[in-house]
């Protein structure tokens, strides 16, 4: 590795610096990095497009899927740039294979979710680690490092950010009166046209995030190499073996041709030639002043670092792993001590909220699909009772009813209670329907609505039966016209066929 | 029970001539079942219909087959800006060979009003309109005129080229007992109604010729009359009180329908189920009438507009969450 001819300026730098170090190398060389993303990506697209046009929605999960694989050759320029090699992106399409091979299964399966892709890429990629050592290589080089996982994060957010932002402008762009589309259908409805929009800005906005989260990726990964190999002290070394070397051969330049001075003027000035060497230090010290003013001489460099000045710790038990991680922790924590419970009992109220919120939401959602809940015991023949219901006034509850309402109803008529008995059947239909046959009827339903349902849940002779008593019914409650004592009698009997007894 | 009876028999016999009048409007008026069953609606009621929709679905053919079917008098007002309340209602005007002033009555005397694109006269034009169909009479000149009955105006708007007109108000809005939406039919009423206007027929004109006279304007008025008197449960009324109540305290609307909204309903309500057959008001009838009575009546949020909600939209969350009546 030529250190020397990196062009970045090495030294020590937060892990926040260096994600920092790595957009402005993405904002330097973002038209090559993008170049390489999109040839990648586009391609794959296509492919994929060929195959599922008719997806679009899988289309575009593979497309994101399929991430990992067009970051490589990003790295692979970058860890070239960065040294002063910048290839022309068609080279490196052309050694794309080779570069997108390795690991290229395990990358786009097992690590795919991985939260610091971009800053592990460099060991396989560049360093072409595997196996144990590539474990062993990013057990040391991710210690203490989570700014890679934030990037993640972040780069998530700012790809969704962006991606809303694009939808928003095209919507907002669409005149008027040209809108076939609200909003939320432009995302959510099926249509092909905000299917086509959101593959197309998700590939945009992810084309323009992938330079600065791959960038940002190796820049972390250079800073860590840096401050565990002292990069920034081996080219500092270097350099002031370059000035070292340089002010050498300068003054052996100047001893020969001092040397042949001597020789050829020594018999003229041979007594000033003594003076000289018999200079005194007070004489010396402006001359001194004077050769260190020369460039070679005389940098100043002010350095400020922490130095620990309490007592040593004791030698960490080597056969421990990552000892010095838990020494910090413990440390870490006898420091602190006390200091975060009033903070941890605040996370710990907001967690109990939160998990109360959660089993509230499950409850809601339950209670929202009972329905359907019903439907799945019904289809395990479990047995189903609604503890429904009032409807227009009317108690639905089978414990409200009569063990045979059809002979209560009789009995009723019998009594001359026409309207008593006419709302003891229809009340009773309702509990069968309700209760047995799983019909829902909303609050606001009139009879006829009622009349409606049934007959287009239940069999001819059901609703037939139904609408006859609705009929009669209305004619009761509404027009206040009494029905003929035979044609209720018919109904009891003929209520008897149609629901049975409703308690069974 | 005698009375009943013959309340019974005059239900009958009116009910089966009203069928026919709907049948008979539709020999002409081919599909737009429920416009025809709108506009019987409120001639049954004594009511009057804004009807919204683009030019040339059959709006002037309707109340000309309306006026056919029920042997009345037809007119028609096209309104434009420079249109003066006198050319609607009518004026003096002096007779020279008479040497007298007389009475020309305008083309509001009549049964059946056809007031095309009313929102394209100016607010005084179209008070003096809103006005005769209130009072049911014509002032001139300081003499009162009463008007041909049954009277019914159907007024029609145009939902596209807004540019230069005069929206009517909502106070005036009011005052139609229903607005109907007309649109476009579907294929085979089409096919239907094309095939039936072209054959034989020289140029576009309008042919009821077809129609037969079911009802006479006094059988129109003592069916009014009927209707009028038809009883309605408490039940009933509580419900359409609900429902209009309900428009004035539910979310997405600023001005809900005031009581004249409650009692159009129950008006429109009692007509449709004489339409139906029945002696009685129920809960069906008021909720089957209940958007074209209150669509007009009620004003949207500036957010529901601005998110193209229609007056129908909420009007159907209304209706799906007002319980039913409790008997």
């Amino acid at each position: 590795m030529e250190l020397d001819k990196l062009e970045i300026s090495l030294r020590r730098r937060t892990p926040w610096e260096a994600i920092d170090l790595g957009f402005a190398l993405a904002r330097r060389w973002f038209m090559p990095l993008w170049l390489l993303w999109i040839s990648s990506a586009v391609p794959l697209g296509i492919v994929v497009f060929l195959f599922s046009y008719d997806e679009l929605w899988l289309l575009m999960l593979i497309v994101w899927w399929f991430k990992p694989l067009y970051e490589p050759p990003l790295m692979f320029w970058l860890s070239r740039a960065v040294f002063g090699e910048r290839l022309p992106v068609k080279m490196v399409l052309r050694q794309w294979w080779p570069i997108v091979k390795p690991q290229l299964l395990r990358n786009l399966t097992l690590r795919r979710f991985n939260p610091s892709r971009s800053f592990t890429l460099p060991v396989a990629l560049l360093e072409g680690l595997q196996g144990k050592a590539r474990r062993n290589r990013l057990r040391v080089l991710s210690r203490n490092q989570h700014a890679a996982t934030w990037l993640s994060v972040v780069g998530i957010h700012l790809e969704t950010v962006l991606e809303i932002a694009f939808m928003s402008t095209v919507f907002m762009l669409i005149p008027e009166d040209l809108r076939w589309a609200s909003f939320s259908d432009l995302w959510l409805a099926p249509g092909h046209f905000g299917d086509w929009l959101q593959l197309a800005g998700g590939l945009l906005c992810m084309s323009v995030i992938a330079p600065f989260y791959v960038a940002a990726g190796f820049a972390l990964y250079l800073n860590r190499r840096s401050e565990l190999e002292a990069w920034d002290v081996e080219i500092s070394f270097r350099r002031t073996g370059e000035h070292i070397k340089k002010a050498s051969a300068g003054l052996s330049k100047s001893l020969v041709l001092l040397l042949m001075s001597s020789v050829l003027l020594s018999p003229l000035f041979s007594p000033q030639a003594d003076a000289a060497q018999q200079i005194n230090a007070r004489e010396a010290k402006p001359l001194i002043e004077k050769v260190l003013q020369d460039d070679a001489f005389g940098r100043m460099e002010e350095t400020h670092y922490w130095n620990y000045i309490g007592e040593d710790e004791p030698e960490p038990d080597a056969d421990i792993e990552d000892s010095d991680f838990w020494d910090f922790l413990e440390g870490f924590f006898d420091a602190t001590a006390g200091s975060f419970d009033g903070i941890a009992a605040i996370f710990k109220i907001m967690i109990w909220i939160v998990g109360v919120l959660i089993v509230a939401y499950l409850l809601y959602q339950v209670v929202q699909h009972r329905q359907w809940l019903l439907g799945f015991k019904r289809d395990l023949k479990a047995p189903a009772k609604a503890s429904t219901v009032e409807l227009f006034g009317l108690d639905l509850r089978p414990e409200q009813l009569p063990n045979d309402p059809a002979t209560a109803a009789r009995e009723l008529v019998r009594q001359g209670a026409f309207r008593e008995a006419l709302s003891l059947l229809y009340r009773g239909a309702l509990v069968y329907l309700v209760t047995q046959q799983h019909l829902e009827i909303p609050d606001s339903a009139t009879e006829g609505e009622c009349e409606r349902l049934v007959k287009a849940s239940q069999g001819a002779a059901n609703a037939d039966y139904f609408s006859d008593l609705t009929t009669h019914w209305l004619r009761m409650a509404y027009g206040h016209i009494s029905p003929e004592e035979a044609s209720v009698l018919q109904l009891c009997e003929r209520w008897q066929e149609a629901y049975g007894h409703v308690s069974d | 029970m005698s009375d009943l009876q013959g309340q019974d028999q005059l239900s009958d016999k009116v009910l089966r001539k009203l069928g026919q009048l709907e049948k008979e409007i539709g020999k002409a008026v081919i599909g737009q079942r429920q416009v025809i069953r709108d506009t019987t609606i409120a001639l049954l009621a004594g009511g009057h219909v804004l009807v919204e929709g683009v030019p040339g679905l059959g709006k002037t053919l309707l109340v000309r087959s309306l006026a056919a079917a029920v042997g009345g008098v037809f007119n028609r007002v096209q309104f434009t800006p420079d249109l003066m309340p006198s050319d609607i209602s009518g004026h003096i005007m002096f007779d020279r060979k008479s040497d007298s002033f007389r009475v020309r009555k305008g083309p509001v005397f009549c049964n059946f009003l056809l007031a095309d694109e009313i929102n394209r006269a100016p607010a005084k034009t179209q008070s003096a309109l809103l006005e005769v169909m209130q009072e049911q009479q014509v002032t001139i000149e300081g003499q009162t005129y009463e008007l041909q009955l049954p009277f019914l105006a159907l007024a029609t708007q145009n939902p596209i080229e807004q540019e230069g007109t005069y929206p009517l108000p909502q106070a005036q809005l009011d005052r139609f007992l229903l607005k109907v939406y007309i649109d476009y039919p579907t294929m085979d009423e089409e096919l239907q109604m094309v095939q039936q206007i072209t054959g034989g027929s020289v140029a576009d004109k309008l042919d009821v010729s077809q129609i037969v006279e079911v009802l006479k304007p006094e059988e129109i008025i003592s069916l009014q009359r009927y209707t009028a008197q038809l009883d309605v449960d408490e039940q009933i009324v509580g419900y359409a009180v609900n429902i209009v109540r309900a428009t004035r305290d539910w979310s997405g609307i600023d001005s809900g329908s005031g009581p004249r909204g409650s009692i159009a309903l129950l008006r429109a309500g009692r007509a449709n189920a004489v339409l139906s057959g029945r002696r009685f008001v129920t809960p069906d009838d008021i909720k089957a009438v209940a958007p074209a009575v209150l669509r007009h009546r009620i004003k949207l949020s500036a957010d529901l507009e601005i998110e193209g909600y229609k007056a129908d939209d909420v009007l159907k969350d209304i209706l799906s969450n007002v319980q039913a009546p409790r008997v």
